[in-house]
């Protein structure tokens, strides 16, 4: 090891107690940013998991005039091309088939703009866990299956009937009447309070006409799919869409063609824990600064007769810039340790907000924030450290370059 | 400038500033010094000696005159050529003794050696060479702190000698010593003269010093005495 590293070092710790303070608010620091940094990532990611498990699925086939406008009419060409293809696919765990349609519902005191999803229960609770997490009643094909958020909004139980008014496939308004037979308790209550679930046996002909329906074995404006990894969604994508010759006007999207928004909104994060860091360890940097000036000051002397013996100006600022960075680095490693250990412990036991239940259901998200680790940003951060070292070490430094020999030698 | 003469200074002012008027401390002192030489600049406090030591060092810039080491006009050269200089043929040895707490007597006395650019090896054995020959075999190891002030100025004598200068120059070197430690720094150093012809040049007022060395420059007011 260089002399001059080896002096740096050894330099740090002349003060125990102030290099101590600095190194160990460093290190708290850093834990505080990167256990902050696991439990956003936590929230961000279980949000996305919760939103792909209650409404949005791994991935979606589709009519692409139904992307655009929704109408009733764009159905999925050739749906059993699609399912075949799904069934065949050894990375696909499950896929339900879709039809929706908004609608007017109105029960006996209220009435509320819906959308019904016409399902096939069995099918739906593979790919969706909303109809799963059922408050009363059953999901089934016997009837009509609403959020518990819209049932108290209609004021509707169980057994209770409600009426769908609806635009079929000819233009024309047509209303069904159903019995409620289930209630469910979904993690977000923006979908509880407008998604209904019906039987897509008994909304099909409805909608479509008896005659019509008779001739189709299937009929969907959706089909959405689980795979068994997620990782992998891209690959499975591709060969899909590979394996169906004559897709024609249909579409397959991932998750993040679906709802670009869950997309973004991890780009943003990550660039906004980065920023979070940033801000905690700049403050840091003064903290720094301000130790490394006050140890030019203690040592003018010295530096003075490091220069008469021959030292260069050079040298000398290289020697406090790696004084300022050594210090900078030693909290680095004991916060990044801290923080991941503490990530480890909460990823399993999880951090109950009970008392924020009902703001967090808002926000489609459980009471309990499981943090995930986050080694990925272990480098931005060591990067960080580094620069606001190197910037911190700069005015420290520079007083030191300005130092004279001669006039430094007489400070007592 | 004679041939065999280490060092020539050739009327040499230094001027300060003060808020009392322009001070001169050092008035057109003219010297030379043969190589090898064992000589002090003498005289009371506030004399110039120290004033003059530092311009021969290239630690203080002169207000006119020319001063020559070993050939180079040392008045002429820029802050990094002095610099530079410094590292290469001047050894200082201090009156604070002014170690590094921080390193222990081989790495003080190396440290010269690693700014010259030497390899570990030659480093070490250089330091280690050269505190057994000032006496401090086993005190290696030791930090400042652990060694008493006689030990410290000798660590520092050898630290002047590691980049085997051409001069060593000494600022009141036995200021801080009782008369053990300076009778034994004294014989060290004469030794080393002897031995490795290294020329030293010390400024002080100690009679233990003057009495060793060979040849005496008396200033007094910022003039050397006939």
């Amino acid at each position: 090891m260089s002399l001059l590293l080896s002096m740096a070092w050894r330099n740090i710790w002349r003060s125990p107690w102030r290099s101590g303070v600095v190194v160990g608010a460093m290190a708290l620091g850093v834990w505080a940013g990167i256990f902050m940094m696991g439990l956003a990532q936590g929230v961000n990611d279980t949000r996305t998991a919760n939103a792909l498990d209650d409404y949005i699925g791994h991935a979606q086939i589709t009519d692409s005039s139904f992307i655009e406008n929704q109408e009733v009419q764009a159905i999925i060409a050739d749906p059993q091309a699609w399912t075949a293809a799904l069934d065949a696919h050894p990375e696909v765990e499950s896929w339900s088939e879709r039809l929706l349609i908004t609608a007017v519902m109105q029960s006996g005191t209220a009435s509320a703009p819906v959308q019904v999803l016409a399902v096939d229960p069995e099918r739906e609770a593979q790919v969706f866990k909303a109809p799963r997490r059922m408050h009363e009643g059953a999901f089934d094909s016997t009837g009509i299956t609403l959020g518990l958020k819209l049932a108290e909004q209609l004021g509707a139980g169980l057994g209770d009937r409600v009426v769908l008014t609806f635009q079929d496939l000819r233009g024309e308004i047509h209303s069904s009447l159903y019995q409620v037979s289930g209630i469910y308790d979904g993690i977000s209550n923006l979908v509880e309070g407008i998604q209904v679930y019906v039987p897509i046996a008994e909304l099909a002909p409805e909608l479509l006409g008896t005659a019509d329906s008779l001739s189709q074995p299937m009929v969907a404006h959706q089909i959405h799919f689980r795979v068994r990894n997620l990782d992998s969604l891209d690959q499975t994508v591709g060969e899909l869409t590979a394996a169906v010759a004559n897709a024609g006007s249909s579409v397959l999207r991932t998750w993040r063609g679906i709802s670009p928004d869950l997309r973004y909104v991890d780009e943003v994060l990550a660039q906004s824990l980065l920023l979070f860091m940033a801000v905690i360890l700049f403050a840091m940097a003064f903290g720094i600064l301000n130790t490394m000036l006050m140890a030019i000051l203690e040592r003018t002397r010295e530096l003075g007769m490091l220069m008469a013996i021959g030292m260069t100006r050079r040298k000398v600022f290289r020697l406090v810039v790696l004084e300022t960075l050594l210090l900078s680095f030693a909290g680095l490693p004991v916060g990044l340790l801290l923080g991941h250990l503490t990530i480890a412990v909460t990823s399993r036991t999880g951090i109950s907000l009970t008392g924020v239940e009902k703001g967090m259901a808002e926000l489609g998200l459980q009471s309990t924030i499981y943090p995930v680790p986050v080694p990925e940003y272990f480098l931005p951060v060591a990067l960080l450290v580094a620069v606001l070292g190197l910037l911190s070490s700069l005015y420290p430094a520079r007083k030191a370059l300005k130092l004279n020999p001669i006039e430094s030698m007489r400070v007592l | 400038m004679t041939n065999q003469a280490l060092l020539s200074v050739q009327n040499v002012v230094k001027t300060y500033e003060s808020s009392a008027g322009p001070v001169q401390a050092v008035c057109g002192v003219s010297l030379e010094l043969q190589r090898g030489a064992f000589a002090a600049l003498v005289g009371p406090s506030g004399c110039g000696k120290t004033t003059l030591l530092n311009a021969i060092g290239g630690l203080d810039s002169v207000t006119s005159g020319r001063i020559w080491i070993d050939g180079t006009e040392i008045t002429g050269l820029s802050d990094r050529k002095v610099i530079e200089f410094r590292l290469h043929r001047i050894g200082f040895v201090f009156q604070a003794f002014n170690l590094v707490p921080v390193l222990n007597a081989w790495e003080n006395v190396a440290f010269v050696m690693e700014l010259q650019g030497l390899g570990i090896k030659a480093r070490r054995d250089r330091a280690y060479e050269l505190l057994s020959a000032v006496g401090l075999s086993g005190k290696e190891i030791q930090r400042p702190a652990q060694l008493s002030g006689g030990q410290q100025q000798r660590v520092a004598v050898a630290r002047a000698l590691a980049s085997r200068p051409s001069l060593v120059l000494a600022d009141e070197p036995t200021a801080n010593l009782d008369s053990k430690s300076t009778d034994k720094l004294l014989d060290i150093m004469r030794e080393l003269n002897q031995k490795e012809g290294t020329t030293f040049l010390f400024s002080t007022h100690d009679p233990r010093v003057i009495n060793r060395a060979e040849v005496l420059f008396p200033l007094e007011d910022g003039r050397l005495q006939a």
